[in-house]
């Protein structure tokens, strides 16, 4: 039987945009000078792709008794996703045996009334045991 | 792109994992748990020291990944470069004072209409052991619209 949980993470000021470029050394500008971000065919800035893999890693750590038990996370980028946009994240088990579980994950906003993919094909692999 | 490139692997960089580096990194992706913030609270839930975050890789990569960047034998426009994919699998956690090496090897580059795919994977080692760490599968995508 599957189960699927769904959890909003909230949205990521601008502040959390530079904050996250320092600490990760990303310092591509689309990130940070909306004009370089309108150049590339964005409407403002938008969220570092590995900022939004980070926030559902940490949300799938923060369920485990073990958050290193989260072994592999496989995500694929949709479409962007701008500042103080809630994200809806949504695992549901595909297998689940003794030691290893199998989540499938995906990640969408809500934009113009419109529901809007920005993670999908995301697979999470979760093993107990020591390491 | 130029196809040639498949296979082709760049220099190790070496990165020693810092105490305050975790902390900041863990900041800024919102992480709370106190394993990833301080030695103590790590050993006290039986870790042998303060962990990494699971997308940490990501500071390594962002030092190793400017080898590409610099290769203009690969025929990528970096201006336009969006993240397609990525995929992190870990062997053991990360720890403080870890002594990493990163070495990224092109696994595949095709061209899809106005788009240009990039695969690259980057295999992390304990540099003292040689053992493997953890392994980053990642998917640019040089375009004119979409994606992040």
């Amino acid at each position: 039987v599957s189960t699927e949980r769904t959890t909003v993470v909230e949205g990521i000021d601008r502040e959390g945009l530079v904050r996250y470029a320092g600490a990760s050394g990303d310092y591509n500008r689309i990130h940070w000078d909306p004009d370089a971000a309108r150049e590339a065919g964005f409407a403002t800035v938008i969220v570092q792709g590995m900022l939004t893999m980070s926030r559902v890693a940490v949300l799938l750590g923060a369920q485990l008794d073990r958050p290193t038990d989260l072994r592999s996370l496989r995500v694929r980028f949709r479409r962007e996703l701008y500042p103080g946009e809630p994200l809806r994240v949504r695992a549901t088990t595909l297998e689940s045996q003794p030691d290893v579980l199998e989540l499938s994950v995906s990640a969408e906003v809500i934009r113009d009334d419109e529901v809007v993919p920005v993670l999908t094909d995301g697979l999470a692999r979760i093993g107990a045991g020591d390491r | 792109v130029n196809t040639d490139a498949v296979g082709k692997t760049y220099s190790a960089t070496v990165y020693e994992v810092g105490r305050q580096k975790v902390v900041e990194f863990a900041g800024a992706i919102g992480e709370t748990n106190a394993i990833y913030l301080d030695r103590a609270s790590a050993l006290a839930a039986g870790y042998p020291e303060q962990v990494a975050p699971f997308t940490f890789p990501t500071v390594i990569m962002n030092i190793s990944d400017q080898q590409l960047i610099a290769d203009h034998t690969l025929g990528i426009d970096w201006e336009r470069v969006v993240d397609g994919e990525e995929e992190i699998s870990y062997e053991r956690p990360i720890y403080v004072n870890d002594v990493l090496r990163a070495t990224p090897t092109i696994v595949d580059m095709r061209s899809k209409g106005p788009l240009d795919f990039l695969t690259f994977r980057t295999d992390v080692v304990d540099a003292t052991s040689e053992d493997a760490v953890c392994s980053v599968l990642a998917t640019l995508i040089a375009r004119d619209g979409g994606g992040a």
